[in-house]
C-alpha cells in the first residue's frame, strides 16, 4: 500500500520525527512518500530509512522521498 | 535562493518569534560579528577561550532544543540522527552556512564537518563556531574537543573525545 506524508512548511526536527512515527504504522511492501520543501530533511530521513534497512529514493526537484518497507 | 523558516510566527501580543514552537531572535549577521569583536576588545587574550565556552553553551542548547521537540512529540532520536539534525539542519536553518557531516563515527567518536559560508569564517581560529560544534558533540557523546583542521572559504572541523 502507498502512503503519503506531507511535511511541507515544517523544519527541523519535525519532518524526521513525523516520518519516524509514520514508519511504525507500515508493513512490509508498503511505500511511504514524503513531501517536503526542506532540503536538509532529505538527508536525515534517508539516514533514518537506511538504518531501518529500507530502500530510499529522492526526487530532487520537489523533494519527494519514497521509502519502501522491506 | 528560497524562502526558509516557512512557519516562522510572530505573536503579535507577546512579540515572540517562534519556529517549530522554539523561540528565535533574528539578528543581522553584522550584529553577531560586532558582538564577537567587542568581546575580543574587552577581554583580549582570554577571548578565544571565552568564545569557545559561549559556543559550547549554544551547541548544547541546539541539541536540547531538538531533544525537547522529540520528547514533546513522543519520539527519541538515535545518536547519529541527533547529530545529523543538529549539525546539518539546526545550524543550517539558523543561517550558519552550509554544513556537511563528512564523517561520523559515534563509537570512536570522531566527527568531520565541512562548513562553508559561516558568518564567523573571518574570525581568527573560528573559536565561537568551534565551540558550537564541540558543544553539540559534548551534549550527545560526552565531553568532546573540536579542532579546526582547515581554514578558508570552507572550513573543516574535527571532533574527538
Amino acid at each position: 500500500m502507498k502512503y503519503e506524508l506531507n511535511v511541507k512548511g515544517k523544519v527541523c526536527p519535525m519532518p524526521l520525527l513525523e516520518t519516524k512515527r509514520k514508519l511504525k504504522e507500515l508493513k512490509a511492501g508498503d511505500v511511504l512518500e514524503i513531501l517536503t520543501d526542506y532540503e536538509p530533511a532529505t538527508r536525515t530521513i534517508s539516514l533514518l530509512a537506511k538504518k531501518c534497512g529500507y530502500g530510499v529514493e529522492i526526487e530532487n526537484t520537489a523533494y519527494v522521498i519514497r521509502i519502501e518497507v522491506k | 535562493m528560497k524562502r526558509t523558516l516557512p512557519n516562522l510566527l510572530l505573536d503579535d501580543e507577546t512579540g515572540e518569534l517562534l519556529a517549530s514552537e522554539a523561540r528565535f531572535v533574528l539578528l543581522p549577521a553584522g550584529f553577531f560579528i560586532t558582538s564577537l569583536e567587542q568581546i575580543g576588545k574587552i577581554v583580549g587574550q582570554a577571548a578565544p577561550a571565552l568564545l569557545f565556552r559561549i559556543g559550547c553553551g549554544i551547541g548544547e542548547e541546539y541539541v536540547n532544543m531538538i531533544k525537547r521537540a522529540a520528547d514533546e512529540y513522543g519520539e527519541t532520536l538515535d545518536t547519529d540522527l541527533l547529530l545529523l539534525e543538529a549539525y546539518e539542519n539546526a545550524l543550517y536553518q539558523s543561517g550558519f552556512g552550509m554544513i556537511r557531516l563528512k564523517d561520523l563515527d559515534v563509537e570512536k567518536p570522531r566527527i568531520i564537518l565541512e562548513v562553508a559560508n559561516s558568518p564567523t569564517k573571518d574570525e581568527k581560529g573560528c573559536d565561537l563556531f568551534r565551540g558550537i560544534i564541540a558543544g553539540i558533540a559534548t551534549e550527545v557523546l560526552g565531553e568532546c574537543a573540536c579542532n579546526e583542521v582547515e581554514h578558508g572559504e570552507t572550513c573543516v572541523f574535527e571532533v574527538v573525545k
